[in-house]
């Protein structure tokens, strides 16, 4: 049950996300200032949801992002499970409900993850160099989002059922059943 | 020390998947315009909703909440102000609205060519696709590879359609390309995408005549626009040293970032 709710509340952060941040380059704000709401969700389950479920979440996460641009499949999905993983190693050691480390390590994740898509994806160098005001930007958005936004989801997933899933980090199969 | 170890290992497997289904998706796109047909069904009515909302707010704090602080001052006057401007904002908004139809209209009746007006609704918000997204799809007859034009001007092609909404490729996208020509030399090229908010011309000849300031249309070889649509203008040339074509830049005639209404040719010869 624990399982199926944050897949389903992966899904749904993701699209309504991505239809946001649509919505809002569509009136007129610039790039820079659309924040990253399914990077937002990979940053959250690395700290409340480290096993390897949370991977198959990050990797889903990333799938949704790739698949809405129409382009390749995979290079979202990989810089997702990467971050995932950077973080969700060290997450034990980061006092997560401190709002200065979460800003910070949400800078450092985001820059990390577009860092990943663009080495994964084709011509790296020029667009890294091209736009890396808008990757900046985004970072900073994004992660001034997260301490408003992780209590939202710690509400929909109800706090003590996620951080018993942390307590148990088990496989896809003991979180779902 | 179990626990890292899964999660290392997983991470490790779901890595490799997307490698995998990146070089996959490389090989065959039509999966991923697949995908983003399956997705546009989900997302669309969200987006448009999304879209409504946004701009219901924007108006809203356009018109009125800017307004609040000054209003202590002078009450009355303020409103009347207030009303104003949002009569004139209103009126603005159907003045460019009406353009864009009449440059519509003009093109259907000097072309013949046939379509469907639609409406911008969103744009990819990664930053690293130029693509937007409208209001109609394939129920309206949409589909893959349809020109998409403001006013005369080339904008994109649709490169995924759901029932109720369409992906359009913008000409700047860096996957991007249209076949082209001088419209005053006649000098053959391919109009490129390169991600930045300028296209470059690749594939006319040393000896060819190209000035800054040439208009740049399409050649209709690529067998998806229709020939003599304006792409852009030429911004710079520069004569590559020992190399076989030049090198020379295009800027998109069309507003590419404030896209608002768009014609999708449906039917042209």
């Amino acid at each position: 049950m624990n399982g199926v709710r944050l897949l389903l509340v992966a899904v749904f952060v993701s699209i309504l996300g991505l239809s946001i941040g649509s919505g809002l380059i569509a009136i007129g704000l610039p790039r820079a200032f659309v924040p990253e709401f399914a990077l937002l969700y990979v940053v959250f389950i690395s700290f409340y949801v480290a096993s390897s479920y949370g991977t198959f979440l990050a990797f889903l996460c990333g799938l949704i992002v790739d698949i809405s641009s129409g382009q390749l499949l995979g290079p979202w999905a990989g810089a997702f499970v990467l971050s995932y993983g950077a973080v969700s190693l060290i997450s034990d050691r980061i006092y997560v409900e401190s709002g200065f480390s979460l800003v910070f390590v949400t800078i450092l994740l985001t820059l990390f993850s577009h860092t990943v898509y663009l080495l994964i994806s084709v011509d790296p160098l020029t667009q890294l160099f091209s736009d890396w005001m808008v990757i900046v930007g985004k970072s900073f958005t994004t992660a001034f989002i997260a301490p408003l936004f992780f209590p939202l989801l710690r509400w929909m997933l109800s706090y003590s059922q996620v951080d018993s899933i942390r307590a148990r980090g088990g496989s896809v199969y003991s979180i779902i059943f | 020390m179990v626990r890292q170890t899964r999660i290392i290992s997983s991470v490790v497997l779901f890595f490799f998947l997307s490698l995998i289904l990146t070089a996959y998706s490389v090989r065959n796109p039509e999966v991923g315009k697949l995908g983003v047909a399956v997705y546009q069904l989900f997302s669309s009515p969200v987006q448009g909703a999304v879209h409504n909302s946004s701009t219901f707010f924007s108006s809203v704090w356009d018109s009125y909440v800017w307004l609040v602080g000054a209003r202590i001052e002078n009450r009355t006057l303020k409103r009347e102000l207030s009303l104003m401007k949002s009569e004139v904002a209103r009126l603005r908004e159907l003045s460019q609205e009406a353009e864009a139809l009449r440059k519509i209209l003009e093109l259907r009746e000097q072309t013949g060519y046939k379509g469907v007006v639609t409406s911008v609704i969103g744009a990819d918000p990664s930053g690293w696709v130029r693509s937007v997204t409208v209001d109609r799809g394939s129920e309206d007859g949409i589909g893959q590879q349809m020109p998409a034009v403001l006013g005369g001007a080339v904008v994109g092609q649709v490169f995924s359609s759901a029932p109720d909404s369409s992906q359009v490729l913008l000409l700047t996208d860096r996957t991007s390309g249209v076949a082209a020509l001088v419209q005053r030399s006649r000098a053959r090229g391919i109009v490129l995408g390169n991600g930045s908010d300028d296209c470059i011309m690749e594939y006319v000849r040393e000896e060819e005549d190209v000035v800054v300031g040439d208009t740049i249309v399409t050649s209709g070889f690529d067998g998806i626009y229709p020939k003599g649509l304006e792409i852009g203008l030429v911004t710079k040339v520069k004569d590559r040293k020992g190399g076989m074509f030049k090198e020379i830049q295009v800027r998109p005639t069309a507003d590419l970032t404030h896209l608002e209404t768009l014609f999708i040719l449906t039917e042209y010869e």
